[in-house]
């Protein structure tokens, strides 16, 4: 059976460290921001959005929520809009893939997803001199004028692939592929695996009665889960987090 | 036969067909297609064998496990040692980055300040040293250590220590950080006051251990008093917002509670003053009710074991009075008796060296006025919260001379007359001694990845050039773990998480060969004695807390607001950040720069500024630029700013941000500009 | 008259062929020599080794490709042969510790991913079908790189119109999607793309 890889990620127990953010841009060689980088602008795959209960002071309570490629499932809509194929879900993983040699800059899939969770490159990809010794070599970095995302350290599965292959077996160790943010995170709140196996922890967190996703009745069936014991954290499903920072900084 | 027009189209035209039928215009369509998307402005990956190397994070003194991913013998990238069960911080992930800092100091270079520009001279290594004036009995030197317990330390301590006049100085809140740490794992109830306790005030380790706790529901509750929300605020169990700069009324009060003014060993002063702090007294000067006094203190003493902790973000939060008064509270809780709070030994010292011949540390604030002619700067890189000014008062008014060692541009550096660079991090042999919270010491050695850069000097030479005895730094560090074999204390931690005794480790070698590889030496203490030598208040103490007090009583509504800066504790333990760490502030927000001044509305209303203007923060003779951000979710009457080393600025070697200089509650003027 | 006039045209033609069958060959690929001279004949026959002896995945099943200096020099920490190259070789890098800076024939982009364990450990595909008779050549051949793109002739095999290629040559895309299809592995882009 094929694999549908998803994540549980428990925002009680997310501190905003940040670094997933870090880990996952070493991992996957996203270049430092160039000056004059925003937040509109910059690319992080992995993104840590701060969430309030609306109170104002002194009633304001928080939750820091990260955000990745959802890896929707259903009506993909990254890849219904994308006009060159550059876009597709593996059936073997279920992982969105996102090929930048094929895309075109259009951006179209940046509006349709609704998780603002797709990113461009306005620039080439640079890194101060000598720092590019350090990029990872699982990963090619991508050049100016294309979409990007997170794709759940692909590179990773195809070193845990390698791994499995040289040992003569067809399928992985899921402990040798667990994606950068996963094996960074200080509080353990990022669990990875294996959606379609009833046992793994995954399958079982994302049942979990304090279990919710963001934006289901779209019915893309993301397979990025988040738990909450607070109500107020769990009602954020339903708003688009990025969106509403934005509008909140532009006023 | 004239040649016609006709003849050279029909050419032409032919020939142009004969290249379409040949693979050059399709092949060409495919190469250029192809050098599109891999030509040389996208730098190419690395390639080579991979390898997984054992080491520990040297960024921090916090010293955690780590195994770098190297490529080709380069590392590409650094991960928690599995097994350790020890996480690291957005710091150590890419702390292989600050080698390739685009402020680094390529070599020894002289260093000149013209108006707003830094400029630098390159000289070779010789021509440095010459600079440096000898040491002797009119001449004295001051070694600020911003990274004391190393190997160098110790060296530089049995410098000064034979050189009558000089000091061997460490930053403030070294001094007063370096006695008693905090059993964590122990405590129920934990008041973090003005501490970025959930935000890297610990290891990663150790927060990620509360969180785990917390979130098992084992009955751990962690309370913050802090006048700004930071990140412990937000995600503490309560948050009790006080006053800026009300720490040690709340202390002093909470202390009244304890009846800790009937505790014997009390002096007269100091009894008087907790005895007349009652909560009803002081409750408006630190901005809350006396029944929420009390009723923290109720949850003080509800479950035990109880720890209070301030301070230690290195931002000048707290200082050492308010540091007394959190020891004084802690023991009138018990914490003493119990173990919560223990006395953290001292790292051993180098083989060959004793104690007693070495200087003590003098806290920077104490080295008088106007008293020596060479400054030697070293850890830098390592700290971002030594203001200029701080240095500069102790300097002789004629010839004297301020060498750094940082490896990078940082703020000070770019205001010292040479930089000696020492090597990057991960470019030699590093050291970590351990974070100063904890109540174990540690001593950990990071061995080289990167291949070192030609320019960087240890600084090992060039202390031995003032002291005629030059030792190399590898042979340092082996004298300082045959120092530490030798006092047959502790255990070693190895990666994998084993612990061996040290007592079973046969000999220096061994213990060098472990500590290489990726292992912890660690040495618990003992429960604090009642009387922490260190922390007990002296009269003309008691005389300042008192003022501060009655002050603070007085000062009751003013014109002005006060600064209130928050940090991310990590990150004042590294003056010079990794590029990438944009992700977190310009590119994500996750983080405010340090141009981001936050108001409540109210404060914004009535300094007449709106959110996302640029507005000017006047703190005293201090002056900055700001970028407003109005939040409902702040208290009115202040102006919370992040303290730390600037990510915006990695390029220019900019002064440090307005809130690292600034004490805490300090009185502000917010003006539209 | 009429017969001379057609002559143009013709001439034309072949002038536009023979630019892009030949001249435009000879101007893309720029020949570059290997910095040493080396026989793998002389180690597969006479040495009696196989592919996978110097040319051998690392533990993590990662084709580790070339070998290092350091592995040559488990044996040729000091010359063995009598050959110039292998002097060479020893003086200018096993005694110095550099690595050789060779020049890889079927060095494919960053953006592609081929796992060798998947394909030659798992998949049991020879060597030489990919790499043809590379193992039992005396010399090293030169090496042609592509003057837009910076990638190896091999990747694009040796005639330029890509007619009558020998089954190894040419490592396109293509190529490698030709072979997916038939054994219907092809599946997503992300399987060979990185």
């Amino acid at each position: 059976m094929p694999a549908r890889y998803g994540m549980v990620i428990d925002l009680d127990r997310c501190t905003g460290c940040g670094n997933c953010t870090v880990a996952c841009a070493v991992e996957n060689n996203i270049p430092p921001g160039p000056p004059g980088v925003t937040d509109r602008t910059g690319i992080t795959w992995m993104r840590v959005y701060e969430a309030d209960n609306g109170e104002g002071f002194p009633e304001t309570q928080s939750a820091f929520v990260p955000v990745m490629c959802m890896q929707c499932e259903e009506h993909t809509p990254c890849v219904s809009v994308c006009p060159q194929n550059a876009v597709e879900v593996d059936p073997e993983t279920g992982i969105v893939g996102q090929i930048p040699e094929r895309c075109l800059g259009c951006r179209y899939c940046m509006a349709a997803c609704p998780y603002h969770a797709r990113y461009f490159n306005w620039w080439d990809p640079k890194w101060p001199e000598g720092m590019e010794k350090t990029l990872n070599p699982d990963v090619s970095p991508r050049m100016r004028g294309v979409a990007e995302k997170c794709n759940f350290c692909h590179g990773r599965l195809h070193t845990a692939r390698e791994k499995a292959a040289a040992a003569g077996n067809a399928a992985i160790d899921p402990a040798d592929y667990v994606p950068a943010c996963v094996e960074s995170c200080p509080t353990q709140a990022i669990v990875f695996g294996d959606l379609n196996d009833p046992a793994s922890e995954v399958a079982k967190l994302s049942r979990d009665e304090r279990a919710f996703r963001f934006l289901s009745r779209l019915g893309t069936e993301p397979k990025v889960s988040y738990l909450s014991s607070r109500a107020w954290v769990r009602s954020l499903a339903d708003r688009v987090l990025a969106r509403d920072q934005k509008e909140e900084a532009r006023g | 036969m004239p040649l016609t027009r006709r003849d050279i189209l029909r050419f032409a035209g032919a020939a142009t067909a004969g290249i379409v039928f040949s693979p050059l215009p399709w092949k060409m369509l495919d190469d250029v297609a192809i050098w599109t998307q891999t030509g040389p402005w996208i730098p190419k990956v690395p390639r080579g064998p991979i390898s997984h190397v054992p080491s520990i994070c040297s960024v921090c003194p916090a010293g955690c496990p780590v195994t770098a991913r190297c490529v080709a013998g380069v590392p590409s990238s650094l991960r928690a040692a599995s097994g350790s069960g020890q996480p690291l911080c957005p710091i150590g992930l890419t702390g292989h980055h600050l080698a390739y800092h685009p402020l680094r100091v390529a070599g020894p270079c002289l260093v000149e300040h013209r108006g707003e520009k830094v400029l630098t001279t390159s000289l070779s290594l010789d021509e440095a040293l010459r600079r440096l004036p000898s040491v002797d009995g009119d001449r004295s030197v001051m070694i600020v250590d911003q990274r004391p317990g190393r190997a160098i330390s110790d060296r530089y301590r049995a410098f000064v220590r034979q050189h009558p006049g000089s000091f061997y100085a460490v930053p403030d809140d070294d001094a007063s950080m370096r006695t008693v740490g905090y059993d964590l794992e122990r405590a129920h109830t934990i008041l973090a006051v003005s501490t970025p306790l959930l935000d890297g005030w610990t290891t990663p380790a150790r927060t990620a251990r509360l969180i785990e706790r917390r979130s098992k529901n084992d009955g751990l509750r962690i309370l913050a008093a802090d006048a700004a929300r930071s990140r412990t605020a937000t995600l503490a169990d309560r948050w009790m917002p006080i006053r800026p700069g009300s720490e040690a009324a709340l202390l002093v009060a909470l202390l009244h509670l304890a009846h800790a003014h009937r505790q014997p060993d009390m002096t007269p002063s100091m009894r008087a003053i907790i005895e007349r702090t009652t909560p009803e007294r002081v409750a408006a000067a630190i901005g809350v009710t006396p029944v929420q006094l009390r009723h923290v203190y109720e949850k003080l003493t509800e479950r035990g074991p109880s720890l209070v902790v301030v301070g230690g973000d290195g931002s000048n939060s707290v200082d050492a009075e308010t540091d007394r008064l959190a020891f004084q509270l802690n023991r009138a809780l018990g914490a003493a008796s119990n173990g919560a709070i223990r006395q953290r030994p001292a790292i051993p010292v180098s083989e060959g060296l004793r104690e007693r011949d070495l200087a003590v540390a003098t806290p920077l604030s104490s080295v008088p006025d106007a008293s020596v002619a060479l400054v030697i700067i070293d850890g830098d890189e390592g700290t971002c919260h030594l203001s200029w000014e701080s240095i500069v008062r102790t300097l002789h008014p004629g010839a004297s001379i301020v060498v750094s060692l940082s490896p990078v541009l940082t703020a000070l550096a770019s205001h010292a007359d040479l930089i000696i660079p020492s090597p990057a991090p991960f470019e030699s042999f590093g050291e970590a001694t351990g974070d100063g919270t904890d109540i174990a010491c540690r001593y950990g050695v990071s061995r080289p990845l990167h291949p070192r850069r030609p320019g960087s000097v240890d600084p090992e030479l060039v202390l031995g050039h003032l002291s005629g005895q030059v030792i190399e730094h590898e042979a340092a560090l082996r004298d300082k773990v045959a120092g530490i074999w030798a006092s047959r204390r502790g255990q070693i931690r190895t990666p994998d998480g084993s612990t061996t005794n040290l007592t079973s480790v046969e000999g220096a070698g061994s213990l060098w060969t472990a500590l290489s590889e990726g292992a912890v030496w660690t040495l618990e203490g003992a429960p604090a004695s009642a009387s922490v030598r260190a922390l007990e208040s002296d009269a003309s103490a008691t005389d300042r807390l008192a003022a501060r007090l009655s002050e603070l009583a007085a000062g009751g509504a003013t014109s002005t607001i006060a600064v209130v800066p928050t940090t991310w504790a990590p990150v004042t333990s590294c003056s010079r950040l990794s590029p990438l760490m944009t992700k977190l502030y310009q590119e994500s927000g996750l983080r405010p720069t340090s141009e981001v001044a936050a108001v409540a509305p109210a404060t914004a209303h009535a300094c007449g500024v709106e959110d996302g203007a640029v507005a000017e923060l006047r703190a005293g003779e201090q002056s900055s630029k700001v970028k407003v951000r109005v939040s409902d979710s702040l208290a009115p009457g202040m102006v919370q700013l992040s303290a730390g080393p600037d990510p915006v600025g990695f390029r220019s070697p900019e002064p440090p941000a307005v809130a690292n200089a600034l004490p805490r509650g300090r009185a502000a003027e917010l003006r539209k500009s | 008259m009429n017969r001379f006039r057609v002559l143009f045209p013709l001439a034309g033609l072949l002038v536009g062929l023979t630019a892009g069958w030949v001249l435009f060959p000879a101007l893309l690929y720029r020949t570059e020599e290997q910095p040493l001279q080396f026989s793998h004949a002389v180690h597969t026959d006479t040495g009696g080794m196989a592919c996978a002896d110097c040319h051998s995945f690392d533990a993590d099943g990662r084709f580790v490709g070339i070998p290092t200096t350091a592995q040559c020099a488990s044996c040729h920490a000091d010359v063995m042969g009598e050959t110039e190259n292998e002097k060479r070789f020893v003086e200018e890098y096993v005694k110095t510790n550099r690595e050789v800076p060779w020049k890889v024939y079927a060095r494919q982009p960053d953006n592609a991913y081929f796992p060798h364990a998947a394909h030659v450990t798992r998949g049991g595909i020879a060597c030489e079908r990919c790499h043809g008779p590379h193992g039992t050549m005396n010399t090293l051949r030169p090496y042609q790189v592509n003057r837009i793109t910076g990638y190896s002739r091999d990747i694009w095999g040796s005639s330029i119109g890509r007619v009558g290629m020998e089954p190894w040559e040419g490592m396109k895309m293509d190529d490698c999607v030709r072979c997916h299809r038939e054994t219907e592995r092809a599946r997503a882009c992300l399987d060979c793309h990185k």
